[in-house]
């Protein structure tokens, strides 16, 4: 099982900005049973979405070179719970990015109405970790699933490339396992 | 217009009460941002952004902390830094006390002595400069 909480990304600006969607549905058992009462996404989980949305878009900034964890959740505010039926939008924007981390300021919308917003602060982790952390072709089908290369535009405006470096981990991977 | 020093206490205060967690009373001009207020390396990408929001500066990564000289080994020996390195942070961070780590330079404890009394110098000086 995938820890996901986000559904697609929607626009995609290399470096500057992500939108990402999530729908709400009554079928998820973290929305219908979590809380007794009305149904309606957790707090955390909205954050979470906020956090992938973020953390990809920091990866990308780097291609991928780095992987990206939350750090710290710098200051968050949630207004209105989000409930079965909404389509949330989280909106990331990359404020700073540095060697060791980098900053996001990211908000969560249903329609035009601002249910959260929080300051995010990802961290880079070192090669070590990511060799023994996170599977490069399993994040290639995450990015396809999520169509980030169908919305996305690199730096220059154009579409987004898959990174090659990530590509060719990727599909080596493929290869070994398929022998 | 004039921003005091009190002002910009004030205002860095706010800032690390925020970024660490930490009381408003457990801040003083003294206290060091990593032994006495528990800052993680992490926390700096914090506070440094927040700083150059709050007082519309920029703040270039090592101007703060210069890592190009905390890790240049021409300055470097068995972990301590040389005359030559410690008169090139004097000359880099006039706005922090550097005596008690020039009594005893091991480079590994330096980021612990910053206090909050130097990062209010290091927003003076950047004010200063923007100033004029």
């Amino acid at each position: 099982m995938r820890w996901i909480w986000i559904d697609k990304f929607v626009e995609f600006q290399s470096g500057r900005r992500a939108v990402a969607r999530k729908n709400v549905t009554l079928g998820e058992l973290h929305v219908s049973d979590y809380f007794l009462g009305p149904a309606t996404l957790p707090s955390s989980l909205v954050l979470e979405g906020l956090a992938q949305t973020g953390g990809i878009l920091v990866a990308e900034a780097n291609q991928f070179e780095h992987r990206v964890v939350l750090a710290k959740v710098s200051c968050a505010s949630f207004l209105r719970d989000p409930r079965p039926g909404d389509c949330l939008n989280y909106t990331a924007l990359l404020k700073q990015i540095q060697p060791d981390g980098a900053i996001v300021e990211a908000s969560a919308h249903v329609d035009r109405t601002l249910v959260a917003q929080a300051k995010l602060v990802f961290a880079h982790l070192g090669q070590n970790v990511v060799d023994s952390l996170f599977d490069p072709a399993e994040l290639l089908q995450m990015l396809h699933l999520w169509r980030l290369f169908d919305v996305g535009c690199g730096t220059d405006g154009l579409p987004l490339q898959i990174p090659s470096k990530l590509h060719a981990t990727a599909a080596a991977e493929s290869l070994s396992t398929s022998r | 217009m004039c921003v005091t020093r009190q002002d910009i206490y004030n205002k860095v205060r706010d800032i690390l009460v925020d970024a660490l967690g930490v009381d408003e009373d457990e801040i003083t001009p003294d206290a060091t941002l990593v032994g006495n207020l528990g800052a993680e390396s992490i926390d700096f990408l914090d506070i440094v952004y927040n700083l150059e929001k709050t007082f519309d500066v920029e703040i270039p990564r090592g101007d703060l902390i210069p890592d190009d000289i905390l890790t240049n080994v021409e300055f470097l020996e068995n972990g301590r830094m040389n005359a030559t390195g410690i008169a090139k942070l004097r000359q880099r961070m006039p706005f922090a006390d550097l005596a008690k780590f020039e009594a005893n330079p091991i480079v590994a404890d330096f980021a612990s002595l910053l206090t909050v009394n130097d990062m209010c110098g290091f927003v003076d000086g950047k004010l200063k400069r923007k100033a004029a």
